[in-house]
């Protein structure tokens, strides 16, 4: 069932587009992130669904039924700010008990909902504090909880992480998830951090420069990104300029980057511009292996002879520089504790990427979906 | 500047020693002057003669004197209350708007403070007038003829709000651009109409500038003279006025202090009484909440 959909929502500040037009919908109890760079239009968005800004052209629907017509106080969205906004001369209990009031609960209902929010959020305890007497990160959950107690058709999120400090925010991400997993309320979630988006989200909705550019699974998004740009911004990754040379057999694609032959399981994608041959070949710096100079590669694996010039040690994993043929640079990122090969810099290296993980994108960004 | 332990107190009464020198030999001392005059006895041939009396205080006990304390009590809450409920609106608009006459909009604020009080109060002579704009229209529509718009209590109010609305606006204003506009859209967000997110959200939040405007207008229209003198007429007067025609018309300087020592303790006692109970309730609030 589908709980909030946008029909080509639109927002326009006198000629500066801001965002639109947009449609997806969101499905009930899903978790959808809007995830983009600033200046994107994910916010804008996110206010006209809460009411805070009146869409140009478009429509919002809730369970079917147009709300871009009702005040921000009809619409039964819950909304969680950047800057968390608590009413900072009110108790916690308070600032969770604020909604409840307006609707004149009686005090024992008020008084349970609250203790029973606030342990959902794992603050149970702290109810006579004042905003200003808690950290970052108990302000955030009672900017949660606050919008929780309420019990709205649908839960928005801005960017609700990006004022704590990084161990906080892991935290908190996994504070959320199993929030969600818990309660099943459907969520709009506004990011920048894909990492963020990756990990929450059932559905990833990606936009640049007020339009969406890809919908999908976090896998999808990765994997099959759509165009370069969600790619590059999704993730690391080497996006190499490349030619086809046309079908192979086994349904594989042959490609030419500088001074290399590619083989591709991916069918391209359709050619847009002038050069229809021209593509952006997608290779993941984690799926690039190095094998010994000397070993043989395995069958039916691309490989070529690379240099090592530039090790960065990471902790977890060590990121290489490589030149590859034809004088590319490529990213190979591996576990640091895994490594069978001599590295070291201009070290000679067998590099290998498997066919499935050799992907085609347009070489020109392709028109945002409607 | 390390030496002797002495130099931070030395300094303290450095910084605050010019002021406190000004206002000692300025005001601290001509009020303990005028307390002590208010003690002596009139004289219409020398003024007063140093006898000690409280004749003078009694002498304001008399109603016609309770009656002017009275009416330049309510001229002061009605001023600060019109202040209050016009500032309000006009505060939180400033404070909210993008606009780029931000600037010009605060020039009008206070245009009344650089007129000369003179030249505004026959402004309203023109319009409040018996043949003024407001009656010219009111007979036009043929609602009455010649209404007695001025020399009242509210046409006093009128022109002191005119004056001293800027004393409420100005704190009000920077009290409410404080409050981050998304406290508010949470408070909607959270199911308020924009009545309740007023007064369960801007005015708590913006109460100190509120303290302050009151406090302003409330004192500065208590002690006004010139706006009652010539907006009241004879029918209006308030305790500046009295003090005024005693110093200058009567010459009976022992009397006009004992009014003048009246009014000052009548402010500070309603300014005590006002922070203490502001103070409370600020305290109430976060104690019971």
């Amino acid at each position: 069932m589908i709980a909030l959909e946008l029909r080509g929502l639109t927002k326009r500040y006198g000629d500066h587009l801001a965002a639109g037009p947009i449609s997806f919908a969101v499905e009930e109890g899903e978790f959808v992130s809007l995830l983009g760079p600033s200046g994107c239009g994910k916010t804008t968005t996110l206010r006209c669904i809460a009411g805070f800004e009146t869409p140009t052209a478009g429509d919002i629907l809730m369970d079917g039924r147009s709300i871009v017509d009702r005040p921000p106080n009809r619409r039964d969205i819950g909304l969680v700010f950047q800057n968390y906004a608590l009413f900072p001369h009110l108790t916690v209990f308070e600032n969770v008990a604020f909604g409840l009031r307006l609707r004149r609960w009686a005090a024992g209902a008020i008084g349970d909902r609250v203790r029973e929010t606030l342990g959902l959020v794992e603050l149970a305890g702290l109810e006579s504090r004042l905003p200003s007497q808690l950290s970052g990160g108990q302000q955030q959950r009672v900017a949660v909880a606050r919008s929780l107690a309420l019990q709205p058709r649908l839960l928005l999120l801005d960017e609700p992480l990006s004022n704590l400090d990084f161990k906080l925010r892991v935290q908190m991400r996994g504070e959320l998830r199993r929030l969600q997993r818990q309660l099943r309320k459907t969520t709009i979630y506004v990011t920048h951090d894909q990492g963020e988006a990756l990990a929450l989200s059932d559905r990833i909705v990606v936009l640049s420069r007020g339009r969406i550019v890809q919908i999908g699974t976090p896998a999808e998004i990765y994997e099959a990104p759509r165009s370069a740009f969600v790619a590059d911004f999704i993730g690391s990754s080497n996006l190499l300029a490349a030619q086809l040379e046309g079908n192979a057999q086994n349904g594989a694609t042959r490609v030419r980057a500088h001074g290399l032959v590619l083989a591709s399981a991916h069918a391209p994608a359709a050619g847009a511009g002038p050069d229809r041959g021209a593509v952006v070949v997608l290779l993941r710096p984690e799926r690039v292996r190095l094998l010994p100079p000397t070993a043989s590669p395995p069958a039916d694996t691309n490989a070529f002879p690379a240099t090592i010039t530039e090790i960065t040690y990471l902790g977890e994993n060590l990121e290489l520089a490589l030149e590859i043929p034809g004088g590319g640079r490529l990213l190979a990122s591996l576990k640091a504790g895994a490594v069978d090969v001599d590295l070291g810099r201009g070290a000679a290296v067998l590099a290998c990427v498997a066919p499935r993980d050799v992907r085609l994108l347009p070489a020109i960004e392709p028109e945002p979906l409607a | 500047m390390s030496g002797a332990p002495a130099p931070r107190t030395a300094r303290a009464w450095l910084l605050v020693g010019p002021g406190l020198l000004v206002l000692a030999a300025l005001l601290l001392g001509p009020l303990l002057q005028i307390l002590t005059v208010s003690l002596f006895t009139y004289s219409p041939t020398r003024i007063w003669i140093p006898e000690p009396t409280l004749a003078n205080y009694r002498r304001l006990a008399d109603p016609y004197y309770l009656a002017v304390s009275w009416t330049t009590v309510k001229i002061g809450l009605l001023t600060t209350l019109a202040c209050i409920v016009l500032g309000y609106p006009l505060a939180y608009f400033l404070a909210r708007t993008r606009s780029r006459l931000v600037g010009l909009y605060l020039f009008l604020l206070v245009t009344p403070l650089m007129v000369s009080s003179v030249i505004r109060i026959f402004g309203w002579l023109v319009i409040l007038g018996r043949r003024g704009l407001v009656n010219s229209w009111v007979q036009k529509l043929g609602l009455g003829d010649g209404l007695d718009l001025l020399y009242n209590t509210p046409a006093v109010v009128t022109g002191l709000t005119e004056l001293l609305l800027p004393f409420m606006v100005l704190p009000l204003m920077a009290a409410i651009e404080n409050v981050h506009p998304s406290i508010e859209e949470a408070a909607r967000n959270l199911g308020a109409g924009a009545l309740h997110v007023f007064r369960r959200v801007i005015v708590p939040l913006s109460l100190p500038g509120l303290v302050s405007g009151c406090l302003l207008v409330y004192t500065v229209s208590i002690s006004a003279l010139v706006t009652p003198a010539l907006m009241g007429g004879r029918r209006v007067r308030m305790l500046g006025n009295l003090v005024y025609d005693e110093v200058l018309t009567s010459l009976n300087w022992p009397f006009a202090s004992a009014m003048a020592v009246v009014l000052l303790a009548v402010t500070g006692g309603v300014m005590l009484f006002y922070l203490r109970t502001m103070r409370a309730v600020s305290r109430s609030r976060v104690v019971a909440e």
